[in-house]
């Protein structure tokens, strides 16, 4: 646990924490306007500077960001910090002059009158909005727009966001009130739902059983609606946090991705659009364009661009931790077609090798440069730069129901790493992890042949 | 070409392509960079092409076209090896002369000839062109000797030597040691000692690490990147492949901005032939080592030159930097170890490995031998531009004095007007005067100035720019490219532009100068990222060494250097004037009247100050004041 001195005082927190968070620990007040404690700290406002002395060096920072190390001392309110504390609320002032917050924060540090002509905006660009959003509940309806001074808070196109539950969590962490609900979303359900298909909005965002709203939407005169922060302490969204369903899950060594579909072989997959934006650019991928139309094999192209029928392909990380480094990977050429279940990928690592059964029925449209280039990619990175190829799939939505979907995916590997596990101690004549429980990196080096047959028929034969 | 599967290979390649050209007989070199091709090197190569086939001399007359040669104000042009003779601004009317009169009858054509500015003397060749014999070129002094899509010219004057030297040794630390002894600082702009980057990244955890080359050149009048770019890109490339050795690196990303179309294409061509020739992909020369390179195109926003904002973007971000408490060589790219290093500093490595550390050690200031900070060793690209007779990219030893620069190579101020500043270090750079042009340039001695070495801009000032409409113009450029992240960046660049854009239009107050200086101290500490830090520089610069100017401006209402419109006039004296009726045809708000042979009158309510009378008059009898 490190320790530091802030104002003075000497404060214990575990490591891994910020400044901010070890000066709150022991109640010293810094003030902040773009730091929530729910989501990631963003280092925009400026208004949470404070000095922090490291070894000789004094220099002013952040105090949202700047991890709170063993032996710094930090000064909150030294002249420094306060000249320029009060320039950054006098600039903000000037920007949003009818800002409560911002006329509180004046009041406290004396700032009188800005010297700088008046812009009434409200918003000061914070971003508390479009993090919560982001982060907590996953819909992404608001980002920023355009850039520098005429940078603001916006939708995508313009356009009302089709992907915002109206959950109100963007006005709830405003600090200045610039962003407010408006009742659009919900007079449209009003008219487009018969009143018994009027469900709670809660009951949208999955916070309460299914509830039919008796209000028509006019959630300020009920009940379950201004009780709901008093019960929970804070908005119900994030109390729930619907978006951590998104975030990368920890099954003792192995990574999953959780918005992944993965096969019993312990391969990933994701549709991607026809744009090839996802795939980014691979000469490949152009050559068999180009090819395409001079082949005349007839094949018609789907539907205007709405339907996807492409999914980028890779290893998980219980293959790639498995695996270790892999040496080389032999994928099959662009245009050839496979069925489900077929051996077609082939991982080598040292004198082993693994093939790999194909997760659907499809063609490659595309295959990954870089992996043929760097091969310790597909194992290093398996779920970023080491993706393997882009299969093309006519009948994309039965193939992937042959798919398993996050919880399924996470007993799968749950359920193989036990096995895995439980052999080491069982003794396969070899030691397979380290002294902290965790798999080796040369697994296929050190097991035998029979083992390592076992071993991969278990893991990557069944589909 | 095939791919070379050992080191002994290469080497056996290399002594063949060193021989073949040693024997080749004559060359016409043409430089066609971007600047050439602007200047009409396209049609004068297909010219002399067409001219070197109906004579039958194609066979025996090698044509080689280059990137750029530096010298960008007179391009295109040929050099005729081997006797060196240099012709400037040729175009393709002359290619048959050329030909006819050089090439067989071995005669120097007279017209095409540089003409020194100062001494009005004909130079023969490059040795001769003062322009060029003060310069020190080891890095740009290649682009002469190859044709940047020819991966085989880069290997024939000893192209990947270095990386086959490394990967032969198979110690990466070594490399790391030798980087840190030769004092080899990032050209990007900091100054940071690249050895000691490598180190850092070489000791971040995690299995994935990236090598990035910035080459995402945003300054205005700077393009020190491009031309090398354009004219070496192997040797940026190579440089990106002994760095990923080094640190233990298996991707490469070159963030190039797509303003630099030629840059990207040859770009390109290079990565595909290197990987042909087994110096990029698996298995490099015959080692365990796998690199590969991705060309990432930026889109066009000067931020995204920040270490962090570039990252972002690479990923796919927006282009937004963030506090880097945790450096990027611990978390970089994607969360991952990433070393990233300008184009400049990429392709010094090749060149400290080939050649030792001595040898690039007396190169330059300071002594670097126990401590990477000190001093600057090497030399260092620079664009030449505004106010300068000689325009163009310059390679210079660090160390040398901005005298020299600007008079000797740059041949001094153009039109004889008194030189005034000097801007080094783009727009977040500063304006040096003339008391100062003995300061020698190096990281060090450029921010005690409060400027910057920066990427390597030179903006030359004379007599006639005003320096609060110089501040003006910086400022507004970095208010345009703030990302609009942090507050003091933001809001503090808007408010100073705002104030001196009043000061500029006649409307400053006494305070102003004082409230600049207010605001710069707090984005000096505390803005996000180096973009909004070093903001204020222009501003305080030009208080520091012109403050009598932004007095004349806010007290007298007055521009000394009769740039501000709003405070000049401009007055036509009787005296002088001979009525000979140029300005009044000129004006284009007919604001001048007058009888010929008579003096004329110019009405002050009509007028915009446009200033075309003052450039139009023979007799200097329009008066600004």
């Amino acid at each position: 646990m490190p320790k530091l001195t802030i104002d003075g005082k000497p404060v214990e927190i575990e490591s891994g924490r910020t400044v901010l968070e070890a000066a709150q620990k022991v109640g010293i007040r810094i003030p902040t306007l773009c730091y929530h404690k729910e989501v990631s700290a963003y280092g925009a406002c400026r208004i949470c500077i404070v000095e922090v002395t490291r070894g000789k060096k004094t220099r002013l920072v952040t105090s949202c960001l700047y991890p709170a190390e063993e032996g710094i001392t930090v000064t909150t309110n030294s002249a420094r910090v306060l000249k320029n504390r009060k320039m950054i609320i006098e600039l903000l002032l000037a920007r949003c002059p009818g800002s409560a917050v911002l006329k509180n924060l004046a009041k406290e540090y004396g700032v009188g009158e800005p010297r700088f002509s008046k812009k009434n905006e409200k918003c000061i660009l914070c971003g508390l909005c479009v993090r919560v959003c982001n982060e907590i509940v996953g819909a992404d309806a608001i980002g920023f727009g355009l850039r520098g001074t005429t940078k603001r808070i916006a939708t995508a196109f313009e356009k009302p966001p089709e992907s915002c539950i109206g959950c109100g969590a963007c006005t709830y962490v405003c600090p200045t009130g610039a962003i407010q609900m408006e009742s659009v979303a919900r007079e449209q359900w009003r008219d487009k739902l018969a009143a018994g298909g009027r469900e709670c909005r809660y009951s949208r965002m999955g916070l309460i059983s299914h509830k039919i709203c008796p209000r028509s939407f006019d959630c300020h005169k009920c009940d379950v609606d201004q009780r709901m922060e008093i019960v929970l302490k804070t908005h119900p969204i994030l109390a729930s946090k619907p978006a951590a369903v998104k975030q990368p899950v920890q099954l003792g060594e192995f990574s999953i991705v959780p918005d992944l579909l993965y096969s019993r072989a312990h391969m990933w997959t994701r549709l991607v659009a026809d744009d090839g934006a996802a795939a980014g650019p691979s000469p490949a991928r152009t050559e068999q364009r180009k090819s395409q139309p001079g082949q005349g094999q007839g094949e018609e192209p789907g539907p205007a661009g709405t339907e996807q029928r492409y999914a980028k392909v890779g290893i998980d990380d219980f293959a790639a931790a498995f695996l270790g480094e892999a040496h080389s990977v032999k994928l099959p050429p662009v245009g050839t077609s496979f069925k489900r279940g077929e051996p077609f990928a082939e991982i080598f690592v040292g004198k082993r090798s693994l093939r790999l059964p194909a997760p659907a029925t499809g063609r490659i449209v595309d295959v990954n440069p870089m992996v043929s280039a760097v091969p310790g990619l597909a194992t290093g990175d398996p779920y970023g730069q080491g993706w393997l190829f882009i299969v093309e799939t006519p009948e994309i939505a039965k193939e992937m129901k042959n798919l398993l979907p996050r919880e399924a995916a996470l007993g799968l590997v749950r359920k193989h790493s036990e096995m895995l596990h439980e052999r080491a101690t069982a003794g396969l004549g070899v030691t397979i992890t380290d002294g902290g429980g965790n798999l080796v990196r040369n697994l296929p080096e050190v097991l035998s042949d029979s083992d390592w047959n076992h071993l991969t028929r278990e893991f990557f034969g069944g589909m | 070409m095939n791919r070379i599967e050992t080191i002994d290979g290469f080497r056996s390649l290399q002594a063949e392509l060193a021989d073949s050209r040693k024997s080749s007989g004559r060359t016409l070199v043409v430089s066609s960079g971007t600047c050439g091709i602007a200047n009409g090197s396209r049609p004068l190569i297909d010219a002399l092409e067409k001219e070197l086939k109906n004579r039958g001399l194609a066979d025996e007359i090698a044509l080689r076209i280059t990137g750029c040669l530096g010298f960008c104000q007179i391009e295109p042009l040929i050099i005729i090896e081997p006797e060196g003779i240099l012709y400037t601004r040729a175009t393709a009317q002359d290619a048959a002369e050329i030909v006819e009169e050089t090439i067989i009858g071995k005669k120097v054509i007279d017209r095409l000839l540089y003409v020194d500015t100062a001494t009005g003397t004909k130079c023969r060749s490059e040795q001769d062109i003062p322009f060029y014999n003060k310069q020190t070129r080891i890095i740009s002094g290649n682009n002469v000797k190859m044709d940047p899509t020819r991966i085989e010219d880069y290997i024939a004057i000893g192209g990947y030597e270095a990386l086959a030297k490394v990967l032969a040794q198979g110690k990466p630390e070594q490399i790391i040691e030798t980087i840190k002894k030769s004092g080899l600082r990032g050209r990007g702009g900091a100054g940071f000692p690249a050895g000691v980057k490598w180190e850092s990244c070489r000791k971040a955890h995690g299995e994935v690490k990236y090598v990035i080359c910035n080459a995402d050149e945003g300054d205005p009048g700077a393009y020190a990147n491009r031309g090398l770019l354009e004219g070496n890109p192997h040797s940026v490339i190579e440089g990106m492949i002994i760095g990923a050795y080094a640190v233990g690196a298996c991707l490469g990303f070159l963030y190039v901005r797509n303003e630099y179309p030629l840059a990207v294409e040859l770009l390109h061509k290079a990565i595909e032939d290197a990987t042909e020739g087994g110096f990029l992909g698996r298995d490099i020369l015959g080692s365990d080592f796998d690199f590969t390179i991705s060309i990432s195109r930026g889109g066009g926003a000067f931020v995204c030159g920040e270490s962090t904002a570039l990252m972002a973007s690479l990923e796919g971000q927006p282009g937004e930097p963030r506090a880097k408490y945790i450096h990027t060589v611990e978390k970089g790219a994607w969360g991952r170890p990433s070393c990233l290093n300008n184009v400049e500093t990429w392709a010094n490595v090749p060149l400290i490995i080939n050649k030792g550390i001595p040898w690039y050690t007396s190169i330059g200031t300071g002594d670097v031998s126990k401590d990477p900070w000190g001093g600057s060793k090497g030399t260092k690209i620079f664009s030449l531009v505004g106010k300068i007779n000689n325009t163009g990219l310059v390679e210079v030893p660090m160390g040398i004095s901005l005298r020299k620069i600007v008079e000797d190579i740059g041949g001094g101020v153009r039109g004889g007007k008194r030189f005034k500043a000097i801007q080094t270090g783009g727009p977040s750079g500063g304006c040096i005067p003339e008391n100062m042009l003995d300061l020698p340039v190096d990281f060090d001695r450029l921010t005690e100035a409060g400027s910057m070495m920066g990427s390597g801009g030179m903006i030359v000032m004379d007599e006639n720019n005003c320096m609060v409409d110089v501040a003006r113009y910086f400022l507004n450029f970095l208010k345009e490219e703030s990302c609009g992240k942090c507050v003091p960046c933001r809001e503090g660049v808007e408010r100073m532009t705002e104030i001196l854009t009043n000061i500029c239009d006649g409307k400053g107050n006494p305070g102003d100068i004082e409230l600049l200086l207010e605001l710069a101290e707090c984005l000096r500490d505390s803005a996000l990222c180096q973009l909004g830090v070093t903001s204020p520089n222009p501003v305080l610069t030009t208080l520091k060494y012109f403050k009598d100017e932004y007095e004349a401006h806010i007290k007298h209402k007055k521009c000394p250097a009769g740039v501000c419109k709003a405070l000049i006039t401009y007055s036509i004296l009787t005296d002088k004037c001979t009525g000979c009726g140029a300005c009044l045809k000129a004006c284009p708000q007919t604001a001048i009247t007058g009888e010929k042979k008579k003096p004329h009158m110019l009405d002050q309510k009509v007028c915009i100050k446009c200033g075309i009378c003052h450039d139009t008059c023979k007799f200097k009898a329009v008066a600004v004041a």
